[in-house]
């Protein structure tokens, strides 16, 4: 049994141009111990960069898809 | 007529089912757990439905297999337990380290000590390199130039799972005129298989002996622990939901 642990931090990551921000997202395994997970650098690996998509009008019900 | 015995020192609780159990672990057990006179020590407890005499009664090999994906006991690639102290099965394609693409250990520790440690530049990565082959008998250098020793390490195959990205744009209603510009932009988002990348975590040899194989309550004098992932009420909850 492998129970995976993801997750996300604040920190955003920028390109040379700054037009674009991302979330990187982390994986590791939760068979790893607490300890090993916060010293090896190969126990919580990122596999993914999420783009922010930025705006003021998130809230309004008119452009949620479907 | 078989009994499924609560695994608690002092609890003498036997159930009829092995749902009985876990429904008795939930209700009596969730927070502490008197030990009595037992000297202040760490004592820790696997789920007794993890047992293997529990699985015995018709092994298969799909139940085999369960009960090790569940314990974390060592088995061969079937399910089937190794013997006390059996080295691992070789793993397909591994068959021995090899320092595949360099040709020799002294040019990996070479290309090693240059790039990442020294970090030396590439004209003086090629002087080195012509100095090394003037000395040598047969006129050769771990490298020709630096730019073997880049191509060399570029075709490291090991490890790193490699990067895929794809393009997401909204695609629902649009507003009649002057649509955001979150409406109109493409967004990439850059991925790598999760699965391939939690494959070369736990195939690391680096979390040998700090890796739990199995959920597990852990308990010092009374109190429980609560330290890793696996011993954690989640983690158990999820390997007795499988049984």
């Amino acid at each position: 049994m492998v129970p995976l642990v993801l997750g996300s931090d604040k920190t955003l990551a920028s390109n040379a141009t700054g037009l674009n921000e991302f979330h990187p997202l982390y994986i590791s395994p939760g068979n790893v111990k607490n300890s090993v997970r916060r010293a090896h650098c190969d126990a919580l690996i990122p596999i993914g960069f999420l783009a922010i998509p930025k705006s003021t009008c998130f809230g309004s019900s008119d452009y949620h898809p479907g | 007529m078989q009994r499924w015995a609560c695994p608690l020192p002092t609890c003498k609780k036997a159930c009829r089912s092995p749902g009985g159990l876990t429904q008795h672990m939930n209700l009596k057990h969730r927070h502490h757990t008197n030990f009595g006179k037992r000297d202040k020590a760490i004592h820790r407890t696997y789920h007794p439905l993890l047992d293997g005499k529990f699985f015995n009664a018709g092994p298969t090999v799909t139940l085999l297999a369960l009960r090790n994906s569940i314990t974390g006991t060592p088995c061969d690639l079937d399910g089937y337990d190794l013997e006390q102290g059996a080295p691992p099965e070789a793993q397909p394609g591994e068959a021995r380290p090899s320092w595949s693409p360099f040709h020799s250990q002294t040019q990996f520790e070479t290309a090693d000590f240059l790039f990442r440690k020294a970090e030396m530049s590439r004209g003086n990565i090629d002087i080195l390199m012509e100095l090394w082959a003037s000395m040598t008998g047969d006129g050769q250098a771990p490298f020709r130039d630096h730019r073997e020793m880049l191509a060399t390490i570029d075709a490291i195959n090991r490890g790193d799972t490699p990067w895929q990205s794809f393009t997401a744009s909204y695609s629902g209603t649009r507003p009649p005129k002057d649509p955001p510009d979150w409406i109109l932009k493409e967004y990439t988002v850059f991925f790598r298989d999760p699965l391939a990348v939690v494959r070369g975590i736990i195939s690391n040899p680096d979390f040998n002996n700090q890796f739990d194989y199995a959920p597990y309550m852990e308990f010092e004098d009374e109190k429980q622990c609560w330290s890793d992932v696996m011993s954690g009420k989640w983690a158990w909850k999820q390997a007795v939901g499988f049984v």
